[in-house]
């Protein structure tokens, strides 16, 4: 006797059918990230509905940029604005990924006046510039200007991933110029910091040799590197958006960060010597030995209220990394807040994200405003 | 009788979890990232001879080199970060200083039309021979104040 089909179960031509179009739209999938090349430029965001949040670039500086996010019509500026430093890994939308998906939006929304500090995409001119350079001299006139154009003398500093070490040096080079220090799943002490401790072993990592041959640490370098990070997910990502091709929701939230993944920058020379030897190898931000400017950073010279957040199950900057935070901040009120969150879900991954949001907002409204000493 | 869908399904599972475990392993294995790193130390030093060699060769036909021009940049580099420096001490001088009260009460909300400052904005037209530049003729009336 033949098997009636019935609606639960589609008979062997429709899922066929099924099948054809799941191939087809995954097809089509493949054939427009392909086309959309290695970097996206302001136009190829705006298509894909990506880094939507109203900007513009204010100055540029070298290959850097500050961008510049006006508080959106009908609300009420605050009067301290608030820096976001990036990490030089990838790019910097990944804060305004889509709208829903934004930091930078949320701060925003709350009257937050966002300024973006763009490294943007290295040549091989700037292989040779420093730290020294970047925070001393281009994140440094950024804050000034900042400061200026508000008419106050501090402001709040923002830090994402490595952006956020990057933030705390400036915090610690120049306390007096911020009004509080938020940290993203930011690590410091670099002891157990996971898997890049492991393969940036000092035995046998020598980042000073990589810096030298290229120059510029070219992206393509870094890229082939991450995805390794977590084999089981990088080998499964091909079936999961073919599994959810048809899902236009699932579709939209992959293509954006995929297309945010793969757009790589070279990492100049000196400052990937510097990140990798100094910080990852010898620890020397964690043990005050970490020098800028000519001067020895001392993490617990930072005065700012600090608010350090951090993913359960990040393994770029693991818990076991970002919860050392408070105790080298040994100056300052820190609060630490962790969440059942991977490393990029806990800033664009929706339901978290608006709660990480949303507490960050809080946590900075709650900041009474410093008076000068 | 099984689903071919469902059996390719399963089979590409088995592999991803095979596959990925196999390089979980090798990618927390020290023994195989010190031979990965040699390996890279190696290419690397390739990388390098061949780039000296062919400076060399550059330098010998009297062409400029990717050192030269990397130079010549850097040289360019500093000269923008100068004029940054002085469009900030000018910026500076003109500027109120701050007060505890600015930070108390709201800031006028900034905008790109009360800030025109875009560095690399559309080209400006050359002046004529002889013409001072506004921007220089108002540096040079600072200076003089």
């Amino acid at each position: 006797m033949a098997d009636t089909p019935t609606a639960a179960t589609p008979n062997p031509q429709e899922q066929l059918e099924g099948e054809l179009a799941k191939a087809r739209k995954f097809l089509d999938y493949l054939q427009q990230a392909s086309a959309r090349g290695d970097h996206a430029d302001d136009d190829q965001l705006a298509s894909l509905g990506m880094a939507l949040t109203p900007r513009h670039t204010w100055y540029e500086e070298g290959s850097c940029r500050l961008l510049e996010f006006p508080v959106p019509a009908g609300v009420t500026p605050r009067p301290i604005p608030l820096l976001m430093i990036y990490s030089f890994i990838n790019r910097w939308y990944i804060l305004d990924l889509m709208p829903g998906h934004s930091f930078i939006e949320a701060l925003g929304r709350r009257g937050y006046q966002v300024y973006m500090l763009d490294w943007g995409c290295p040549g091989p001119e700037h292989a040779t510039l420093g730290l020294d350079y970047y925070l001393e001299t281009v994140a440094r006139r950024a804050m000034e200007r900042i400061c200026r154009r508000h008419r106050v003398d501090r402001l709040f500093l923002f830090g994402y991933c490595l952006g956020g070490t990057l933030a705390a040096m400036m915090a610690a080079r120049r306390p007096e110029r911020y009004e509080g220090l938020v940290l993203l799943t930011t690590p410091l002490d670099f002891t157990e910091a996971g898997l890049l401790s492991l393969w940036t072993n000092k035995e046998f990592f020598k980042p000073e040799k990589i810096a030298e041959a290229y120059g510029v640490v070219p992206d393509k370098l870094l890229h082939a590197s991450f995805p390794w990070m977590n084999p089981k997910a990088t080998l499964a990502k091909g079936r999961t958006l073919y599994d959810n091709i048809m899902n236009d929701a699932f579709l939209t939230n992959f293509r954006s960060l995929d297309r945010w993944g793969t757009d790589n920058v070279p990492f100049p020379g000196r400052v990937f010597k510097e990140i990798i030897k100094n910080c990852y190898q010898d620890n020397q931000l964690a043990k005050g030995e970490f020098s800028l400017g000519g001067r020895r950073l001392d993490l617990g010279a930072i005065t700012c209220p600090t608010l350090n957040l951090f993913a359960k199950n990040d393994n770029i900057a693991p818990p076991s990394a970002c919860g050392r935070t408070a105790g080298l901040l040994s100056g300052c009120r820190t609060t630490d807040r962790e969440y059942d969150a991977t490393h990029h879900s806990i800033s664009v991954g929706r339901p978290i994200c608006e709660v990480v949001q949303r507490e960050t907002a809080d946590w900075l409204d709650a900041i009474p405003p410093r008076r000068k000493p | 009788m099984t689903n071919p869908f469902d059996f390719g399904r399963t089979m590409l599972q088995a592999w991803e979890k095979t596959t990925a475990e196999t390089l979980e392993k090798l990618t927390h294995d020290e023994a195989f990232l010190k031979q990965m790193s040699q390996a890279l130390g190696s290419s690397l030093d390739v990388k390098k001879q061949m780039e000296t060699h062919a400076e060399k060769y550059l330098q010998s036909i009297n062409m400029p080199t990717r050192s030269d021009l990397d130079r010549i940049l850097t040289y360019l580099q500093r000269i923008e970060a100068r004029l940054l420096d002085l469009e900030d001490r000018l910026d500076a001088a003109a500027a109120p200083a701050p007060t505890p009260e600015a930070a108390t009460s709201p800031a006028p909300a900034p905008t790109a039309a009360t800030h025109p400052q875009p560095a690399k904005a559309a080209p400006r037209p050359m002046p004529a021979k002889g013409t001072p530049s506004p921007k220089k003729a108002t540096a040079r009336s600072r200076a003089r104040k």
